[in-house]
């Protein structure tokens, strides 16, 4: 069991997708847990993120390992039942005028595959249909990712009309994407993230506390 | 006395710029590889930042926003001088508001001459991808990368020749073709870069005075009224 985990991090971190597809199956055949089995795919992504950040890897490769990401999830039965079945406690987007994904599809996998229920609003969302998400569900957690500089006004726009619907005291905005200290400070959020993992992270803090004694700067920033 | 530290993405149109106004400032260049991290650029701005001395007025930095990368960057002894856009696409359209007012039109992958011939090129990166992957699998990636635009849009600027500009729309109506995008070329302009190089430093610019760092808000966001649509080339 121990040597299929060590290969199949290694098989992602070399993109090599069958090898991913047939280590996962024998994985779940062999009766290893789909979170660890997850786990292990997350691990053999973030080398990949490394070999980026070396220069070894290009930005074609960052896709086809969320591509590899995104398959493994349709093996994995609690991914599957997911959508249907979870409450929702993460609402997340990407915002008005943007149309960047990978992140926020990655970070959905995540924390669905950890049972944390999460309402994807897609792409180009305008405000008003998250803040009519946070109204009609409740969810905790607001997450709005953007990686223009144009999506930070967007972004400020929506926490706006959250704090004059009264909304605001209700959910923890996470903003993610090309963002920092700075935008989250602009835009007015709780917390900004540019790791998928990091973002799973902050969720399962803000999820395993009281959501109104929750600090700004609890959780560090990566 | 003022220096210049730039982008090799518009390395040509600076040149071509800095030609014409008889501009005789030093020239630092950064590479473009360095926009897809715009952390390391940062710290690659700011080392060479303090690298210049006492005798330095002005350290103009002919980037934009690119991703946060100019932000909190701050010299000793001169003053920044930063084109107030978003990025180089914006600063060869003229400026974020005639980019805004472009992307009313759809959603644009804009290309330049500096972008197609730099490593991170899309044609560049695409054959890297077909080389390691194969087509089919490549298609894929390239369909994620490309979701949502509508057309490669060329910036010309007037530089490249016939014979060039021919090249690099041929070079695109392949990929259109491929990833069933419409292509057309839009006119650019040097008009900034000219400004940036005859030190005209007006409101398109920010200025940031010995010691102060580059802040967020210096750059003016202020995207409300805006139909901004398009996205800017990786």
């Amino acid at each position: 069991m121990v040597n299929t985990r060590r290969m199949l991090v290694t098989a992602v971190e070399t993109l090599d997708e069958e090898k991913v597809i047939r280590l996962v199956k024998m994985g779940l055949n062999k009766g290893i847990s789909p979170l660890d089995l997850i786990e292990d795919v997350h691990q053999g992504m973030k080398r990949v993120g490394v070999l980026y950040e070396r220069e070894n890897y290009y930005i074609a490769d960052l896709i086809m390992a969320s591509l590899i990401f995104q398959r493994v999830l349709t093996l994995i039965p609690i991914t599957k039942e997911s959508a249907s079945e979870q409450k929702p406690q993460v609402i997340i987007g990407t915002v008005k005028h943007d149309i960047h994904d990978i992140g926020k599809n990655i970070i959905k996998g995540l924390l669905r595959s950890r049972g944390i229920g999460v309402i994807d609003l897609g792409v180009d969302v305008p405000p008003d249909v998250f803040v009519d998400a946070v109204q009609e569900t409740g969810a905790k957690i607001l997450g709005l990712s953007g990686l223009l500089t144009s999506s930070y006004e967007v972004m400020r726009e929506i926490i706006d009309t959250l704090n004059k619907s009264n909304l605001r005291s209700r959910v923890q905005v996470m903003i993610g994407g090309m963002v920092n200290e700075d935008v989250k400070e602009y835009v007015g959020a709780d917390y900004w993230v540019d790791d998928c993992a990091y973002g799973v992270e902050v969720c399962r803090h803000i999820l395993n506390i009281d959501v109104n004694s929750c600090s700004n700067t609890m959780v560090g920033v990566v | 006395m003022t220096t210049v530290i730039a982008c090799e993405t518009i390395k040509d149109e600076i040149m071509y710029v800095a030609d014409k106004v008889q501009c005789k400032y030093p020239f630092l260049w950064m590479s473009s590889s360095l926009h897809k991290y715009p952390e390391r650029l940062r710290h690659e701005l700011q080392k060479e930042i303090d690298k210049c001395g006492k005798d330095e007025d002005n350290i103009l930095l002919l980037f934009g926003y690119c991703g946060n990368a100019v932000l909190g960057l701050s010299s000793r002894y001169a003053r920044l001088i930063i084109p107030k856009m978003d990025d180089c696409i914006s600063l060869l359209l003229g400026g974020n508001q005639r980019r805004k007012d472009l992307s009313t039109k759809g959603r644009a992958y804009y290309l330049t001459k500096g972008w197609m011939n730099s490593d991170s090129g899309l044609a560049v990166e695409y054959n890297r991808c077909v080389m390691k992957y194969g087509y089919d699998k490549s298609n894929m990636v390239f369909k994620v990368m490309l979701k949502g635009y509508k057309s490669f849009d060329v910036i010309d600027t007037g530089i490249a020749s016939k014979e060039t500009m021919s090249d690099m729309m041929d070079a695109v109506q392949k990929l259109a073709d491929r990833f069933d995008l419409e292509h057309k070329v839009i006119k650019g302009t040097l008009e900034v870069l000219d400004k940036s190089l005859s030190g005209q430093w007006d409101e398109d610019f920010v200025v940031v005075e010995p010691g102060e760092k580059v802040k967020f808000e210096y750059f003016g966001f202020d995207f409300q009224q805006s139909k901004m649509q398009d996205v800017i080339s990786i």
